[in-house]
């Protein structure tokens, strides 16, 4: 993938928890959610699209979080279960498709990725987080702008 | 629920077990009421406070390597701290900014100067590409060279008075420096990883950084000298026959302002843990010196050449605001008071800084009672200042929420740690009479009264724990006792950040605000001011019941003061 959007490790995880509760995900739902695409990106792994197509599938991310909470009877049914058992017990080795943690790192089609606090993705895939993370904002108003921030005295002296 | 030992992996110290102290150590539900935590006062562990003594300590090296300002205060600079082990630099873009565009809030698109703080020393072509974003500041990007961002605006009182007096040959009056405080004010200083700058994992484990908001107070501190700089350069250009320089006594009197609104008080509640690290070390820090069972002559002078300070300290604290008029009136009150009690107090006696506290809570207000408690820290360095080392946390993993949990143990946790939240009316419409919200603009956070404005309870930000225990607390009585938590959430997935939250809070008392943050007489400066109080932050001035001006350095050592030996610590209290 092009390297188009560069963002702080954490900006993208606000940005993908803004994203969760902007497509109707519950806020603690949003939050482990974030945590697991932030994730990822932490090793360089783009499973953006992926994150994103599951948005629209609330149940999917409350399935997600109850193998977090009650982790004894994991399987791994999908690339993002991955992050939800290293979560939950990061000293145990497991493998899924081309991903693979070894323990203390992850490995991708053998190649042991990089830890980095950066997360690249495509504008694309900038521009949708965004669209959905919008819905969380309120539009601006002129009352809100007065009464909601407090104006109060000049703030000009 | 977790064990203390779990709970290291997730930036918990229990600290909160130290043998001798925890019969003087003040609980949780007294400290952290919104009325005593709007009452607090800058101290010893206070972020810029560990800063300035780091500084010290470590003999830091201060060198300005660029100054290139035309005279229309148009140009940049570099101001450089060097630690033992790197340098980082400040970079500053001053502006020409025209007064209508001048706005200290946070929609404001243009301003008097902007800055960034470099981790390590800039190259040119570094220059050229952050003058294309620093000076738009939240419409910028930054790289993980950058580690924070920051702008600041001249004061209108204060800015042309001291020019002319610079430029004429006069020193400006003292009084009026210090009724204003500053030249300059910051509006904003972004760190942490916002608009693209490093994220706070790259700097945490550097020792320098890994105290809260150590680069901020950087930051802050280079724009004060930098501000210094400007305006006597600027008055040597507009007079260069008859200008002087400030006045090295007066000079100091110059700290750097700050305006600061909304945008703070969701931290206090998005950060429990980080919280709970910061009241805990400064009640352990308290709870240490009462448990001194007897003061030494040095330490008692110590602390009354202090408390001599504080009565032109208040002269200098100016406000229009009613409700900050009204306490600074009853806070002299209780500087007399104290003044009075001194002249028989017999520090002969064991534990007499506990004996002291005792009599504060039954005479002097809620604000005297936290200025005393900041005062008596101060002659007890060798004690408490270990604790500012404790103040930090790693938030980045998410707490863990046991799922075989029963639904019976999840209720009597909430009944035990959240009682004053299950006590509320949430009936009554003053209850939940406020929403938090985000708006478009600029992202800022704002409050709204939600039943004027019905469509923001779309918009809710959870920031309200009260109310949603309380929620959460009513669907848990539902279902059989012996049921688990992880299927509870599973049906009720709205519960889930208000449970996790629950359970991390109830480990650690200091996290959670003891009072309703919707409710209609909620005075959000009471957050802005335990926060900015923790910062280092003096003379508070509440503008609204939003947004509040402070002073942060005011009376502290400029950086060649402090490199060549200036007591970084004896200058608190300054008026």
């Amino acid at each position: 993938m092009r390297k188009e959007i560069e963002l702080s490790l954490n900006e993208y995880e606000t940005l993908l928890n803004k994203a969760a509760v902007g497509s109707g995900l519950p806020w603690g739902v949003a939050e482990d959610a974030a945590a697991c695409g932030a994730w990822f990106m932490s090793f360089g792994v783009n499973e953006l699209d992926t994150w994103i197509a599951h948005l629209n599938d609330n149940s999917f991310w409350i399935d997600y979080c109850k193998k977090i909470d009650q982790p004894n009877n994991n399987e791994l049914d999908n690339v993002f279960d991955l992050a939800a058992s290293v979560y939950v017990s990061p000293d145990t080795m497991v493998k899924l498709n081309k991903y693979e943690w070894n323990g203390q790192a992850l490995i991708v089609d053998g190649e042991t990725q990089i830890p980095s606090f950066r997360a690249c993705l495509s504008e694309q895939q900038f521009k949708k987080l965004n669209e959905r993370a919008t819905n969380t904002y309120a539009p601006a108003t002129d009352e809100s702008r007065l009464s909601g921030a407090g104006a109060g005295l000049s703030d000009n002296d | 629920m977790c064990n203390p030992d779990k709970l290291l992996n997730y930036g918990v110290r229990p600290i909160n077990r130290i043998v001798g102290i925890s019969d003087l150590k003040r609980s949780a539900e007294k400290v952290m009421r919104l009325d005593r935590m709007g009452s607090m006062h800058q101290s010893r562990l206070s972020f810029l406070r560990q800063f300035l003594r780091r500084a010290s300590n470590e003999n830091w090296k201060f060198n300005r390597d660029l100054f290139e300002i035309n005279a229309n205060g148009v140009g940049r600079a570099l101001y450089r701290l060097s630690t033992p082990l790197r340098d980082y630099t400040l970079i500053c873009f001053s502006h020409d900014l025209p007064d209508e565009k001048r706005s200290d809030r946070v929609i404001a698109s243009a301003w008097d100067a902007t800055f960034t703080l470099y981790d390590g020393r800039p190259t040119l072509d570094d220059l050229e590409r952050l003058e294309k974003h620093v000076p738009y500041q939240e419409e910028g990007r930054l790289t993980q060279n950058e580690l924070c961002l920051s702008r600041a605006n001249r004061s209108v009182r204060l800015w042309d008075y001291v020019l002319n007096c610079l430029s004429n040959g006069n020193q400006p009056d003292l009084d009026r420096v210090r009724d204003v405080g500053y030249l300059m004010r910051t509006t904003a200083v972004y760190g942490s990883g916002k608009f693209g700058s490093a994220d706070r994992r790259v700097v945490e484990n550097r020792e320098e950084a890994n105290s809260p908001f150590q680069l901020e107070m950087m930051t802050v501190y280079l724009i004060r000298t930098f501000v210094m700089d400007l305006i006597e350069h600027l008055a040597k250009i507009k007079n260069p026959d008859t200008a002087v320089k400030l006045d090295s006594f007066i000079r100091r009197s110059f700290g750097v302002g700050n305006s600061t609104g909304l945008g703070m008080a969701p931290f206090l509640v998005n950060h429990p843990r980080l919280i709970h690290n910061w009241f805990e070390a400064k009640e352990n820090a308290i709870a240490t010196v009462k448990n001194v069972q007897s003061a030494t002559q040095a330490e008692v002078s110590k602390f009354k050449e202090l408390v001599s300070r504080l009565k032109p300290h208040l002269k200098a604290w100016q406000s229009e605001h009613p409700i900050q008029i009204e306490k600074n009136l009853v806070l002299g009150q209780d500087i007399k008071k104290l003044e009075s009690k001194l002249k028989d107090f017999s520090f002969g006696i064991h534990f007499p800084w506990k004996l002291l506290c005792d009599w504060s809570e039954t005479e002097l207000s809620i604000d005297g009672q936290e200025m005393l408690n900041s005062l008596i820290l101060e002659p007890y360095g060798c004690l408490v200042d270990n604790f500012g080392d404790q103040m930090s946390c790693d938030e980045a993993t998410l707490f863990p929420i046991d799922g075989e949990m029963t639904i019976a143990n999840v209720k009597s946790t909430i009944e035990k740690y959240y009682s004053w939240a299950l006590e509320i009316d949430w009936l009554d419409p003053s209850s939940d009479a406020r929403a938090w919200y985000t708006s478009e603009e600029k992202l800022e956070p704002r409050l709204g009264e939600r039943y004027e404005m019905p469509e923001l309870n779309d918009y809710e930000q959870a920031l309200q724990p009260g109310r949603d225990v309380a929620r959460a607390y009513k669907d848990l009585c539902e279902p059989e006792p012996t049921n688990t938590l992880a299927n509870f959430l599973k049906t009720h997935p709205e519960h889930r950040h208000i449970i996790r939250r629950c359970l991390t809070c109830s480990e650690l008392p200091f996290s959670e605000i003891r009072d309703n943050t919707i409710d209609s007489s909620m005075l959000p400066i009471d957050m802005l001011r335990a926060k900015l109080s923790f910062f280092g932050a003096c003379h508070f001035d509440p503008r609204s019941d939003r947004w509040v001006r402070i002073n942060m350095f005011k009376g502290a050592p400029f950086p060649d003061e402090l490199s060549s030996g200036s007591d970084p610590e004896n200058w608190i209290w300054a008026p």
